[in-house]
């Protein structure tokens, strides 16, 4: 068999031993890791615990029993008190005897001596070899002992820290209380606790050490590190202990490690810690780690040697089966296989024998369904089939292929399809069709194309391309056609059909899109109108405006006047007064006269002037829509000035109110035709048929943001329902249709602020609670916004503003 | 086919055997011990647990800092119970134990009689309190850390004398005799030397209790102004405990060797007014001397007096002269190649022999506590 060419490079083949002993290795390695894991985070820690649970019990105990062994001399010494007050004997030589006697007991105590409230000894009991010494002992100053100052501290019975003791000549510890006038001390030496301790400890295995408050030994097992005076405070378990915190851990104590724990002693205040060496503490857990790592090891070698030993007559028996399945590939059917005990090869062996029967069998069979199937191509009626090689070249021609083509099997077998049917251009497509189909293994097609017959009649096909596979490794390319010629032609007559429908879609968009521009031209006429009836608002405001500046200048001018007229009649006067004679007196009043009716006329005549002067500005400020620099207050009130003819007779009240003062860089005339639209719009709809009411409008910095200016226009009229509310600013709408109302005012209002005056209006309002309007403009209104008319109507109030300058 | 599978197996057997050998290969380095000997127990022990915890503590500082050259450090303490043949095993068993450098002992009586034992193995000591004249001007493997006896003793009796002392009657420990001899001629000397005279001399052998009663008449007998008493804190402060006892009321004065904190808690008021000198500034506000105790008052609970100083200056110079080591250089070469080290209170210099110098302080007990008078 021929490899193929461009097949990939074979995997690496492993051999059933490696792979075996491989698995083998990954498996006891898992082991080795759940082991060492178990070992390190379950094992060990819970055998630890289990080690600080005991020792910490222990260490109770052994405290407990201590706490009992040192309740004894307590008792001793706290009867001796009670008996020593009730009985009074204040004899020397008694007392002496009895503290004598309390040495005697137990020989726990090396002596006693009792002192009076200055710590000078007054009597002392003392062991019955030194008592012929107890004159050096009896006169003694004990103020500064380490136990009588416990015990005067503390008021009470207390064992003390161990110190050098003068009487003993070596450490002590001693329980000191205050009796009578004085107090006790007595004395126990060191080297006894450690004695006591040893009792205490005797049911267990455990070395016992006993510390005092500082963290000195004061008993150990040997009894060396109390005798001298050593302090283990530097301990982590010692020092964690004096701080109140009872724990189990290692820890050294004369180069030797241990584990314990510690607990307190609490009559005395000292702290018990109870040990054993480290060693024997760890052996049980060792020794567990030694036996499972040698159980470990072991199993793993004998898993090995198994194995392998198993791998190798595996491998012998499949290489039989191998070489059986061989001479089955090489069509020698006749070799035999030896049976087995292993039941999983006595199978393989069994299906590779039935194999080979089924293998023969098959190809029987395959020779017969092949000739059915050249059977069914060659006289299938309506389908043409061609076999080609990979050059073009006709291998097989069916019947149904002569129908179509006209060309005899005869004739085409051997020829290509250039020769026969094909235009040279569609045989070079054809013959590079066949090399992309070898490449890719893809089927091609199916194509609709069309071909002229033998007869030159053009034939419309739908045909497939494939390869099969042959053994000899060129592939053959199958070709499948399929009239397709009047089913062509329908699809033909339905393409006509669909441009006729097209054309008839187009007619009728034209239509749509003339009517659609008459009735752009409608609304645009319609917005004229709209645009007319404002400056119509404008021109009603211009009117009123004028009225108020006739009705302004109408007191000063005619102020003047009176005065003027005065004047003229006093001329009048003089002149009769000066035709008999100019006297003196009549002179000076007519001067008198002048003056005052000058200053008078002067007076008013600058009022005028200044009103006038104000009202142009208004007017220009109205008509021209210019930008500058203006403080608001005055704007306003300007504003408002023009508006008082319209509340002068009224019983309504327009008030001001602007707390400081506000520059801005705006367009005064188009806000105070804002102003002006929303103070109507108070007094004509929040105040109507009312007889009085209020108007406020406010003006103050936006506490929030300083570049912007807030103004408040707001009535306590009627107010307005949500519906309204929601409506107020479209324009055209009104609540007095019919009464004189264009319903454009707040339109108007709306488009000014948020469009040249680059701000936002908001309304508040509920019937019968008044309305309340908020403006919220920025004190440079923003560049680039300058209208022709601020006021030119734009469609509806959500429209955002459109810069048309 | 079989290479590689017999390569794996021997790969495992291999990993199973030397698995737990690789893992137990890496143990520390054993710490360096360095010893100690000093009266642990029995009458003398304050100034041995004194001195024994003062060393300690410089150790365990010098462990925390990080050893010498990356290594621990452990103290192995040896008590010679105020008994030389005792004294002379302990020197030999460290030694045996790899010692080579040896800080006490804490008497005068000890250092005479271990020195020998010492100078056969190789063994340096550095003594933090003994003070003999014997030992002085010596070139030996002795070296200490504070002045010679005969300085105090000259300075305590310059300054008595100078208070007007003449008369006085000497009490010395002769289980100490190294130290106690040496004190006590330079006293006597000095005193004579101003106009004074010793008026009476006694010695008691400490070892057995001695009869205090006995000894404070003995001492009043010859009619002194002042008693000397050259001995340790238990003996001075029974002493003192029958002088006060006695109608006399004369002056007390004490050897620095008494000079222990355990001392005022065993004389209670009967040391008041005692004097004597010591090199122990109480009042001292050196950083070091201040680190220093407050380090040792954390770790024992108590205050350092002038053996606990001792102890941990004198364990100081040996660590430094064993961090300062070149090679194989022997002890004795460093410690005279560096000759100044870094005390708590004050810089020690040691001259040819070992020997160092110290201030001396006069001191006496005031209300329980030790008052620096000059």
């Amino acid at each position: 068999m021929r490899a193929p060419a461009a097949s990939p490079p074979p995997p690496r083949r492993v051999s059933l031993q490696a792979l075996l002993a491989s698995q083998f290795g990954l498996a006891a390695l898992v082991a080795l890791l759940v082991m060492a894991t178990l070992m390190s985070f379950w094992r060990v820690p819970a055998a630890q615990a289990e080690n600080a649970r005991v020792h910490r019990f222990v260490a109770d105990m052994v405290a407990r029993q201590l706490d009992r062994l040192l309740d004894a001399p307590r008792l001793v010494i706290d009867m001796f008190a009670e008996q020593l007050q009730v009985q009074d004997s204040r004899s020397r030589a008694e007392l002496n005897a009895r503290l004598d006697a309390l040495v005697g007991q137990g020989g726990l105590f090396e002596s006693v001596q009792l002192t009076d409230l200055g710590g000078r000894v007054v009597a002392a009991g003392l062991p019955e070899a030194e008592r012929g010494a107890r004159a050096t002992v009896i006169g003694n100053d004990l103020s500064r002992n380490p136990a009588l100052m416990a015990a005067r501290q503390a008021g009470q019975g207390i064992w003390s820290d161990s110190y050098l003791s003068p009487t003993g000549q070596g450490f002590v510890v001693a329980l000191a209380r205050p009796l009578g006038d004085g107090f006790l001390v007595a004395e126990v030496p060191v080297p006894q606790l450690s004695e006591i301790a040893g009792g205490a400890r005797s049911q267990y295995e455990h070395a016992v050490f006993v510390f005092d408050r500082r963290g000195q030994v004061i008993a150990d097992p040997a009894g060396r590190l109390s005798a001298q005076q050593t302090n283990l405070s530097q301990l982590p378990l010692l020092r964690a202990a004096l701080a109140g915190d009872y724990q189990a851990d290692f820890f050294p104590i004369a180069g030797d490690e241990y584990f314990g724990a510690t607990a307190p002693v609490s009559h005395a205040g000292w702290t018990v810690l109870a040990g054993r060496p480290a060693d024997a503490v760890r052996s049980p857990v060792q020794m567990a780690l030694i036996i499972s790592v040698v159980t470990f090891v072991s199993s793993v070698g004998v898993g090995l040697v198994v194995a392998f030993a198993i791998s190798r007559w595996v491998i012998r028996r499949i290489a039989e089966s191998v070489a059986f399945a061989g001479n089955v590939a090489a069509g020698r059917y006749d070799r035999q296989i030896e049976p087995t005990r292993i039941f999983e090869l006595e199978q393989l062996r069994q299906s590779l024998v039935r194999m080979a029967a089924a293998i023969q069998s098959r190809e029987k069979s395959l020779r017969v369904s092949e000739e059915r199937l050249r059977t069914m191509v060659e006289t299938t009626p309506s389908m043409a089939i061609q076999w080609f090689d990979a050059a073009g070249t006709v291998l097989y021609w069916n019947s149904a292929s002569e129908q179509l083509f006209g060309y005899a099997a005869e004739e085409a077998v051997g020829r290509t399809l250039g020769e026969l049917i094909y235009t040279p251009k569609q045989d070079r497509w054809f013959i590079d069709l066949l090399a992309e189909i070898a490449e890719t293994g893809q089927a091609a097609g199916p194509f609709e194309g069309a071909i002229s017959d033998r007869h030159g009649r053009t034939v419309w096909l739908l045909s497939t391309t494939f390869a099969l596979p042959t053994e000899q490794g060129e592939p053959i390319f199958v070709c499948m056609d399929i009239d397709i010629t009047a089913k062509r032609q329908a699809e033909e007559e339905l393409r006509r059909l669909n441009a006729e429908l097209e054309h008839r879609v187009e007619q009728r968009t034209a239509e749509l899109t003339r009517a659609n521009a008459d009735l752009q031209e409608a609304l645009a006429s319609l917005q004229r109108a709209q645009s007319e009836l404002v400056q119509a608002e404008k021109l009603a405001a211009l009117g009123a405006l004028v009225a108020g500046v006739a009705h302004e200048l109408n007191t000063p001018i005619g102020n003047s006047r009176m005065a003027v007229s005065t004047c003229e009649q006093q001329l009048r006067q003089f002149q009769q007064d000066s035709a008999g004679g100019l006297r003196r007196s009549s002179l000076e009043r007519f001067v008198d006269a002048v003056e005052q009716a000058t200053a008078i006329a002067l007076r008013n005549l600058e009022r005028a002037a200044e009103l006038v002067s104000s009202f142009k500005r208004v007017a220009v400020d109205q008509t021209s829509s210019q930008r500058r620099r203006f403080e608001l207050r005055q704007v306003l009130q300007e504003i408002l000035l023009t508006l008082q003819p319209s509340f002068r007779r009224t019983g309504f009240e327009v008030s001001l109110e602007v707390a400081e003062e506000l520059n801005m860089d705006s367009y005064p005339g188009p806000l105070g035709q804002a102003l002006t639209n929303l103070i109507q719009n108070a007094l004509l709809h929040g105040l109507d048929g009312r007889q009085e009411g209020r108007v406020r409008v406010a003006a103050r910095r936006d506490p929030e943001t300083p570049e912007q200016v807030l103004i408040e226009v707001s009535d306590d009229g009627v107010g307005m329902s949500p519906a309204v509310v929601a409506r107020i600013f479209d324009p055209f709408f009104t609540t007095r249709l019919g009464q004189g109302g264009s319903g454009l005012g707040l339109h108007i209002v709306h488009n000014i602020v948020t469009g040249v005056l680059g701000g936002q209006i908001a309304v508040d309002s509920r019937e019968g609670q008044g309305t309340r309007f908020l403006l919220t403009l920025p004190a440079d209104a923003p560049l680039g916004e300058a209208p022709q008319d601020a006021a030119e109507p734009q469609g509806g109030p959500r429209n955002p503003p459109t810069a048309s300058g | 086919m079989k290479r590689p599978a017999r390569r794996i197996l021997v790969a495992l057997l291999l990993a199973a055997l030397l698995g737990p050998l690789l893992l137990s290969a890496c143990e520390p380095e054993p710490p360096l011990p360095v010893g100690f000997i000093g009266g642990l127990t029995g009458r003398v022990a304050d100034l041995g647990v004194a001195g024994r915890d003062g060393a300690l503590l410089a150790l365990e500082q010098r462990n925390a800092a990080g050893g010498i050259r990356g290594r621990q450090l452990t103290l192995r303490a040896r008590d010679d119970r105020q008994d030389p043949a005792v004294a002379v095993t302990a020197v030999e068993t460290l030694a045996a134990e790899g010692v080579e450098l040896l800080v006490g002992p804490m008497t005068s009586a000890m250092a005479l009689a271990v020195l020998p034992a010492a100078e056969r193995h190789g063994l340096l000591v550095l003594s933090p309190t003994v003070t003999t004249d014997q030992l002085s001007g010596r070139d030996d493997g002795f070296f200490r850390v504070i002045s010679p006896a005969s300085e105090y003793a000259t300075a305590s009796a310059r300054y008595h004398a100078a208070g007007g002392l003449r008369r006085v009657s000497l009490i010395r420990d002769a289980s100490n005799a190294a130290y106690v001899d040496s004190w006590a001629e330079a006293f006597a000397a000095e005193l004579t030397r101003l106009g004074g005279t010793v008026a009476g001399d006694l010695r008691y052998d400490g070892q057995s209790r001695p009869d205090y009663p006995a000894l404070a008449e003995q001492a009043l007998a010859g009619d002194p102004q002042a008693v000397v008493i050259i001995a340790g804190a238990v003996d001075t402060a029974q002493l003192a405990q029958q002088l006060r006892k006695r109608p006399e009321q004369v002056q007390i004065v004490a050897s620095e060797w008494a000079a222990t904190e355990r001392f005022v808690e065993l004389g209670g008021r009967a040391v008041e007014g005692v004097y004597m000198a010591q090199f122990l500034d109480r009042n001292g506000r050196q950083p070091g001397y201040l680190a220093f105790r407050q380090a040792f008052e954390e770790r024992y609970g108590r205050t350092p007096g002038f053996a606990e100083l001792a102890g941990y200056d004198a364990m100081n110079v040996a660590l430094d002269a064993l961090a300062a080591r070149r090679g194989d250089e022997p002890l004795k070469q460093t410690l005279l190649r560096l000759r100044r080290f870094d005390g708590a209170q004050q810089t020690i210099v040691f001259d040819d022999f070992g020997d160092a110098h110290r201030r001396t302080y006069i001191t006496v007990v005031d209300d329980g506590s030790f008052v620096v008078r000059e």
